[in-house]
């Protein structure tokens, strides 16, 4: 297994620790003492972590900077900024589509549940993480050419 | 001044107009509980002007002849403003669909159209987040690239 390879595990399970051990703490908490302060910030941190994990591969890398290895070149950052990127459009999109079905369901007098709120935010974490992976296999694929 | 900068002013110049104009409606609306007046939407067409005016004409005067649309440099820090703009996106987002939750408690609710007002203000946010990052780092000579 070559450095970048680990590197990617690292990150993959690192990812899923922070994503998954708060996340199933949060849950046990709402449901045995209903919505407080503890779970909802637990639920901020894990949607911060989940939302802005594309920043750490930055970050890493000017840690890194001293060693004479690269292992994320110009063109990674440039295929990771521009996957980040097509991921925050198609964020924009769902966000956009979630208020006009919402209002198209309930109407334009009705209320929504505040519980469908932070559901709305996670799924547009999930569309997000899915378009930025996407992208990124698409552009190595093609050879992470400049499509400007 | 090059295209990139004088499109950063544009947005932020859009921003300040439209948070005067929301602001002027929210208090009105909402604090006030009366229509907006006939007399101030001419105070808010005559802002529109001229704020049009200036846009013209920043946009027809050019840095030089041969002025580029935007070279490597410009789209290295316009995409820099963007990933700086999706931050602030993403945690204006969360805390505004966290607060609510936590404030309303389990068994609260919202009106709808407050997902719209949630949604336009965190673009106008976005818009000035994205303007501030692109002419911060042409001040400070993006020295990260």
């Amino acid at each position: 297994m070559n450095q970048t390879k680990s590197v990617s595990w690292f990150y993959f399970f690192l990812g899923l620790a922070c994503f998954l051990i708060p996340g199933v703490v949060a849950v046990f908490i709402v449901y045995d003492k209903g919505v407080s302060f503890v779970p909802v910030f637990m639920f901020a941190g894990i949607v911060i972590w989940g939302g802005l994990f594309w920043v750490f591969p930055f970050t890493f890398g000017r840690l890194g900077k001293g060693k004479k290895k690269v292992t994320f070149d110009e063109r990674d950052q440039l295929i990771h900024k521009k996957s980040v990127m097509a991921g925050y459009v198609v964020l924009w999109i769902y966000f956009v589509a979630a208020c006009v079905i919402a209002w198209c369901i309930v109407g334009p007098h009705g209320s929504i549940s505040v519980n469908v709120m932070p559901l709305t935010l996670l799924g547009g974490l999930v569309i997000f993480t899915l378009v930025q992976g996407l992208a990124s296999l698409i552009q190595y694929s093609r050879g992470g050419k400049e499509h400007e | 001044m090059n295209r990139t900068q004088k499109g950063a002013l544009l947005i932020l110049s859009g921003f300040i107009v439209n948070f005067a104009i929301l602001g002027y409606l929210f208090i009105t609306i909402f604090v006030l509980k009366s229509l907006p007046k006939r007399s101030a939407a001419v105070v808010l067409l005559l802002l529109l002007a001229m704020q049009f005016g200036w846009w013209v004409l920043l946009l027809r005067k050019r840095q030089s002849p041969a002025e580029p649309e935007a070279d490597e440099r410009d789209k290295a820090i316009m995409r820099n403003a963007v990933l700086v703009s999706f931050i602030s996106t993403w945690l204006l987002l969360e805390a505004a669909t966290l607060i609510p939750a936590l404030m309303l408690g389990e068994a609260g609710s919202v009106p709808v159209y407050i997902l719209t007002f949630i949604n336009f203000g965190v673009f106008l946010m976005a818009g000035l987040v994205y303007a501030v990052a692109i002419l911060v780092q042409y001040r400070y000579g993006s020295k990260n690239e």
